[in-house]
């Protein structure tokens, strides 16, 4: 009895200390997750900086302006302007919109896709069920990812949106075959023969016990995948079906601005590419963060 | 309480017909609050043995009586609702234990399965059951990774004995623990037993715990029992040459003991091509042309209490090197 | 028997391994924990001393030490390990390379894992000997294999070419002890040599390396947290908590009269034991950042009282070749033996 009553007060305690400390929880977390943090400042500086476009970009980013070709960085134009007259700078800015919107939604629309079929073929390892998804995975990565694309955009039209299903569509058997490799060996664990053993239905094995501890290889995999994404946009749009020019788009950008560097134009090219940089490694640090916070064992009590 | 009729388990082997036979025609008994110790070494095919009776592999064939109901052919459905009456404590604590799940957790999901109990109800068998096993409200909130093999392993304890099973396989509980852990663990499941009246089969290669916790013992050798009978018998007087080799290989921890080692030279059989006759033949000491011939069954034995399957059970009794120098704490 | 008399025969004599007050440190990302702390113990010519030890008492780490085979997060703080004159800890690694596997050898625990997966086990052994006697290939392989067969491995030459993941536990065992002992070291550091593997296997291998080393002469050191081991192959006992020795005793002594708590607790773990008052030092041993003031075992001593909170005991002889660690070391005998001594 007394154990009981005990339990019931420190529970009670733990409730009332709670919300005094919210604020000082904020500052630990902080200090507690450092890579989080920055990568998801950056991140989030990023992504508002899109959303903000319209009120922080000094000029029009699809205005030409022939006065105005190729001039190096100066305090009217800061990061210049291109081979159009366009700004560089605010060009950077409103391609921020959709190279982080694909790059984020690419990796979310991948994973979600991925993550359940790589489990539940993992766990069905060996039968029917797993063969047949594993060829159609086989099937999808083997598919030239630019054919693709033209044969999407000749049906669906050329928008960003379906920018972001192509580049998905070929991400997220990377994802399934993480997640169905670690699925493939955990399912054999002592665990989850425990976990079978006191009544867990198989659906119950793999989304509650096996899922969430076989997903640690996707944090690293998903910050590659953003990053590429973000370059297969550029790619796209290279050849005509992806963003269509003037839109800007870090990856065009660079694509355009590099066939003026050997003419001493840097401009052009380099910020664009910084502005990739400071992206993906946002992504990157946002992934490792969440893969620390991710691992039990960094728990305290 | 239960009772396992000519139990057969083969695992197929890839690329080819051939199986390997892993349990062999193994039937045994076990009453309600009494422990049969399952011995053998590695590859005899006991923690099969467990597995089955779990219905963690699926028996190739035999029976597996539980109150009268066959568990070996028990639907699915129907398997689950008993699951709550025979549970299994397994052998690396930490492996067995979800890493992402608190201790709290892990313990009490059993409890939300069996959607038996309000949360009230739940929280209050969570607390008796953690008593039981010697832990602290505080270890609740605890994971795996912060807490002491041993404590370890009383989570996985607490979580069998949570929906107050009938019976718990307990396989290799102890193998990887420190010693004195260990024996802390084996007190605690003991007094579990005489608290509860639950059965154990208690799986081990691990001679003096299984001396100390089990009231009758059965030895597997190569997926067939070769002898069984009560713990003091056994340890006493052994029927069977491998029972005896066994023990006399056994390093009893006192100076003053002296090691008469019954090695068993010889090839051991693959599982994949068992002999035709008795398993022991190729290595037994005491092997006669006729033991090749047909495999011997186990049976009771004049002038002991125990069964063995040993054509020569009868003569070698009479012998001398039939003494394993008992340990003055065998309490059974 | 299988153990010599222990009577009387050492104490006087050099020891062929002389750890003195030995440090080391590992430096995690959870911070500092002192592994071994202050270790100091001798090892007689021809001795096999068991080293009892339970998980995190650092043990192990020992048995690296004198091999010089401490390596990062892992760090020797201080001490010497004396061996033929020299101190281990101050030699350079070329000379600790000509010392480890000729002189002072290693059979680890897990044997299968330790060997060279992609490398045929006739080749492993081979090459050890190879590296120290510097004879041919022919001369190694002939020695090979007489130490195969020495250790019981039926085919030898067949076996010669044998990968390690085709050997069972046993077998993989026996190929460490031989590859251990080929170039007949003056000392072996078995560390859990058979844990893991199945009780006849385990005596078998006991018995093999017993008689081996008797043959030659060899010291060892055997670490291991079986007491069963201990009572039948060691002619003394050091125990081992938290990273010190609290008790060296001859193998007799300690299981009839230990005098240390700890000592006492690793006695009642045996089943054959427990009656009634049983001394429990609960649960495993503490690790330490630094070496802590007082006792070690302060935390979980139930005879612990305010001075082995201050105060490190010192060394006391109960008796000829036994001496404990403890403020107040008393010798209590098993019950059922009959004779209890205050």
């Amino acid at each position: 009895m007394s154990v009981e009553v005990k339990a019931a007060d420190q529970s009670q305690a733990a409730h009332v200390t709670s919300r005094a400390r919210k604020s000082v929880t904020a500052l630990m977390f902080i200090s507690a997750n450092p890579v989080l943090v920055a990568g998801a400042v950056a991140t989030i500086a990023l992504l508002l900086m899109g959303l903000l476009a319209p009120i922080i970009a000094p000029y029009p980013p699809e205005t030409v302006d022939f006065n105005a070709i190729s001039l190096a960085p100066s305090p009217t134009h800061i990061f210049g302007t291109d081979s159009y007259g366009m700004d560089v700078f605010s060009r950077i800015i409103y391609a921020a919109r959709i190279d982080m919107v694909v790059a984020l939604s690419v990796v979310a629309i991948s994973i979600i896709i991925g993550t359940p079929l790589g489990a539940i073929a993992g766990f069905f390892g060996g039968t029917i069920i797993d063969s047949v998804m594993m060829r159609f995975v086989d099937a999808v990565q083997a598919f030239p990812a630019f054919i693709l694309a033209v044969m999407t955009v000749a049906i669906l039209g050329q928008r960003v949106l379906d920018v972001v299903i192509v580049i998905a569509f070929l991400h997220f058997p990377s994802y399934l075959r993480l997640v169905r490799a670690k699925v493939l060996s955990a399912r054999k664990s002592q665990y989850a023969d425990a976990a079978r053993c006191i009544g867990n239905g198989n659906l119950r094995l793999i989304f509650r016990h096996l899922l969430p501890n076989c997903i640690d290889p996707i944090f690293p995999q998903s910050s590659l995948n953003a990053g590429y994404a973000i370059l297969l946009t550029a790619g796209l749009s290279f050849i005509g079906v992806g963003v269509r020019p003037p839109t800007p788009e870090w990856g065009a950008m660079i694509n355009l601005g590099s066939q003026h560097m050997l003419t001493g134009e840097w401009w052009t090219s380099f910020f664009p590419g910084l502005a990739m940089i400071i992206a993906v490694l946002g992504f990157n640090l946002v992934s490792d963060g969440l893969q620390d916070l991710h691992d039990p064992t960094r728990r305290r009590r | 309480m239960l009772k396992l009729e000519h139990l057969v388990k083969e695992f197929p082997i890839r690329g080819s017909k051939a199986v390997v036979c892993a349990v062999n025609d193994v039937s045994f008994e076990v009453g309600p609050g009494e422990t049969l110790g399952l011995v053998g070494e590695s590859g005899s095919g006991k923690t099969t043995v467990g597995l089955c009776l779990l219905r963690l592999t699926e028996p190739t064939s035999g029976a597996i009586r539980f109150r009268g109901t066959d568990l070996a052919t028990l639907p699915k459905k129907s398997l689950r609702a008993l699951r709550p009456s025979i549970q299994m404590v397994f052998q690396e604590p930490f492996l067995s234990l979800n890493p992402r799940k608190s201790a709290g957790a892990t313990i009490e999901e059993p409890l939300i399965l069996q959607r038996k109990l309000s949360r009230t109800e739940r929280r209050d068998r969570l607390l008796e059951v953690l008593r039981q096993v010697r832990l602290k409200p505080e270890h609740l909130n605890m994971y795996p990774h912060q807490l002491t093999a041993g404590q370890q392993q009383c989570v996985g304890i607490a979580r069998a004995m949570a929906t107050k099973p009938d019976f718990v396989v307990l396989d290799e509980p102890t193998s990887s623990l420190d010693p004195s852990v260990r024996a802390e663990i084996i007190d605690l499941l003991r007094e579990i037993q005489l608290d509860t009246g639950v059965s154990y089969l208690f799986i081990s290669h691990d001679l003096t715990t299984v001396q100390y916790i089990s009231h009758r013992v059965a030895v597997m050798y190569l997926g067939r029992i070769v002898e069984i009978g009560t713990t003091h018998e056994i340890f006493k007087r052994q029927l069977h040459p491998y029972t005896r080799a066994l023990l006399s290989s056994v390093l009893v921890p006192d100076p003053t003991s002296k090691l008469h080692m019954i090695p068993l030279e010889g090839e051991i059989p693959s599982p994949i091509n068992l002999p035709s006759g008795c398993y022991l033949a190729s290595r037994c000491p005491h092997v006669l042309p006729s033991c090749t011939q047909a495999i011997p069954e186990l049976r009771t034995v004049d002038g002991s209490t125990s069964a063995a399957a040993c054509f020569r059970a009868e003569e070698l009794l009479s012998t001398s090197d039939s003494e394993f120098v008992p340990d003055a704490g065998s309490s059974r | 028997m299988t153990r010599p008399d222990a009577g009387g025969r050492r104490g006087t004599s050099r020891p062929i391994l002389s750890i003195r007050d030995l440090h080391v440190h590992f430096f995690t990302e959870s911070g500092r924990r002192a592994v071994v702390n202050g270790l100091s113990m001798d090892l007689q010519y021809g001795e096999m001393l068991g080293l009892v030890g339970e998980a995190g008492s650092g043990k192990s780490v020992v048995g690296l030490a004198c091999l010089g085979l401490v390596r990062p997060p892992g760090e020797i703080m201080g001490g010497t390990i004396i061996y033929q004159g020299r101190d281990l800890l101050s030699l350079s690694s070329r000379d600790l390379r000509r010392i480890r596997g000729s002189h002072i050898a290693l059979v680890p625990p897990n044997a299968r894992a330790a060997l060279h997966p992609m490398m045929r086990v006739g080749h492993q052994i081979a090459g050890v000997y190879r590296t120290h006697a510097g004879v041919g290939k022919a001369e190694a392989r002939d020695k090979t294999l007489y130490m195969l067969d020495a250790v019981g491995i039926p085919d030898p030459t067949r076996r010669f070419h044998a990968y390690p993941h085709e050997l069972s536990g046993g077998m993989a065992q026996r190929v460490a002890i031989a590859a251990a002992l080929i170039c007949s070291p003056k000392v072996l550091i078995a560390d859990e040599p058979t844990t893991g593997l199945d009780v006849t296997i385990q005596a078998q291998i006991l018995a093999l390396m017993n008689s081996l080393i008797r043959e030659t002469g060899t010291a060892a050191l055997m670490l291991t947290r079986d007491l069963g081991i201990v009572a039948h192959y060691c002619q003394r006992v050091g125990v081992l908590y938290a990273g010190q020795l609290v008790e060296t005793s001859d193998t007799n002594a300690f299981f009839a009269k230990s005098a240390h708590p700890y000592s006492q607790s690793l006695l009642n773990s045996i089943f054959s034991r427990r009656r009634g008052n049983t001394v429990k030092m609960l649960g495993a041993p503490p690790t330490f950042s630094e070496l802590p003031t007082g006792c070690v075992c302060k935390a979980r001593c139930p005879w612990a009282t305010d001075i082995c909170q201050t105060e490190a005991p010192t060394w006391r002889t109960m008796g000829p070749g036994q001496e404990v660690r403890c403020h107040w070391a008393r010798r209590t005998a098993p019950v059922d033996k009959g004779n209890v001594e205050t």
